[in-house]
């Protein structure tokens, strides 16, 4: 498919990096406007779970992650943990996440000294503001 | 440094006393080039942090991929025509060495580098500053020095398809690198409704295209004659707007930002960076 326009002669090559191109951008603009034609405007809504708890030299990590399923992102997400063991009085600790964006999921860690599979542990998803 | 020729047998004294000099002014040249290039970086307190957050593996690619860019570079904008792949493969080790000792230097300097660090820590802060320091390096002896005969024997040389397309490569590198580390991009990204995503695609075509060829700059492309506006607008803005995507997709996974996302979320600050790299990759064309 090669052709001369004047002295300029596009070697196959090219034409073939120009339908890259080409193809690349048009898929990205259908792509943000279909999702912008197709979303709901829906907040953020966001759930925490416990991935597992490892020991570690001060006691206990217990691995989390967020997972939001809103359109829209939260930050500064703060994510509780309270650890209620029989006859003690509940420990807390505490995670901020900078970021959590929309669909999207983030990873971080609460630190205990007691073995939280030993007590009952809860994870409460705090506020967060709009960006 | 291509000033530094292999020093024959056949040489006077004074040829080799002014072959060394001359390898010294092009090591100084390169060094401020490196600084200019990399002080924005050096003290941007997110790239410190980056070398210790980031994979060594990302790292290690990152070096991987930016060696044959300058290795490029140099063939394209050298200081001089250069005679071989082994001369410009020389130059870019040594635009790389000077990216690294000139950033190391500057680390130093202000106390970024402290005792207490792990080596892989200071590796990590080293090497990722040196990217931009390297490209700063190699690109001084194009624009810093030269003198006027190189300058107008590069003119003459119009470089050909496949060198405008790696110009814009390192151009869109360059930038997208320098504004990707910062917090600005992700934000922006997180809190930019969906058609404004569209406007930042539109715009960042519209002004690539304006830069590479409808605004009068100095060394400003005119469309080659005979060419249709539509082959001369596909060929290098909507090829290069697509670099500077893939660029700075890249960037931003080098760099962690897509751990996590969800796709959309991949594609907005992919967007929002290539923005600024658009303006990189077609600017890099006018400057070299």
């Amino acid at each position: 498919m090669n052709l001369v326009h004047g002295r300029h002669h596009t070697s196959a090559l090219e034409w073939a990096v120009a339908i890259l191109g080409g193809a690349l951008v048009i898929a990205l603009l259908g792509y943000l406007v279909a999702e912008a034609v197709r979303r709901p405007d829906t907040p953020p809504d966001v759930l925490a779970r416990v991935e597992r708890v490892r020991v570690v030299r001060g006691g206990y990590l217990v691995q989390i992650r967020v997972a939001n399923r809103g359109e829209r992102t939260a930050q500064g997400l703060i994510v509780t943990g309270e650890l209620r063991r029989d006859g003690a009085a509940p420990a807390t600790s505490a995670a901020t996440f900078d970021y959590v964006p929309a669909r999207s999921e983030r990873a971080g860690g609460l630190f205990f000294q007691d073995d939280p599979r030993a007590g009952r542990l809860e994870l409460r998803v705090g506020g967060f503001q709009e960006p | 440094m291509s000033t530094a020729r292999v020093i024959t047998p056949s040489q006077s004294p004074v040829q080799r006393r002014s072959s060394t000099r001359r390898f010294a002014v092009g090591l100084a040249r390169a060094l401020a080039g490196a600084i200019i290039f990399a002080l924005p970086l050096l003290m941007t307190a997110e790239m410190w942090w980056l070398g210790f957050s980031m994979p060594p593996f990302r790292i290690a690619l990152l070096v991987a991929v930016l060696l044959p860019l300058l290795v490029g570079m140099s063939a394209i904008s050298g200081f001089e025509p250069t005679h071989d792949v082994w001369e410009d493969v020389r130059d870019a080790c040594v635009a790389f060495a000077v990216g690294v000792v000139s950033s190391v230097g500057i680390l130093l300097l202000l106390a970024v580098f402290t005792q207490g660090m792990s080596v892989r820590e200071l590796v990590g802060k080293a090497t990722l500053q040196a990217v931009p320091a390297s490209i700063g390096a190699l690109l001084a002896r194009s624009q810093l020095g030269g003198g006027e005969e190189a300058r107008r024997e590069r003119a003459e040389r119009a470089p050909s398809y496949w060198a405008e397309l790696l110009l814009m490569t390192v151009g869109a590198l360059f930038l997208a690198f320098n504004v990707a580390p910062t917090e600005e991009i992700v934000l922006i990204a997180y809190r930019l409704p969906l058609w404004s995503a569209v406007g930042v695609v539109v715009v960042s075509v519209i002004a690539m295209h304006a830069f590479v060829y409808a605004v009068e700059f100095h060394g400003q492309e005119a469309v080659p004659e005979g060419m249709p506006v539509w082959l001369a607008f596909l060929r290098l803005t909507v090829v290069g707007y697509a670099i500077a995507l893939l660029i700075s997709a890249y960037v931003l996974w080098t760099f962690g930002r897509f751990t996590g996302n969800a796709p959309l979320m991949i594609v907005i600050p992919t967007v929002v960076l290539a923005f600024p790299a658009a303006i990189g990759a077609a600017a890099a064309r006018l400057l070299v």
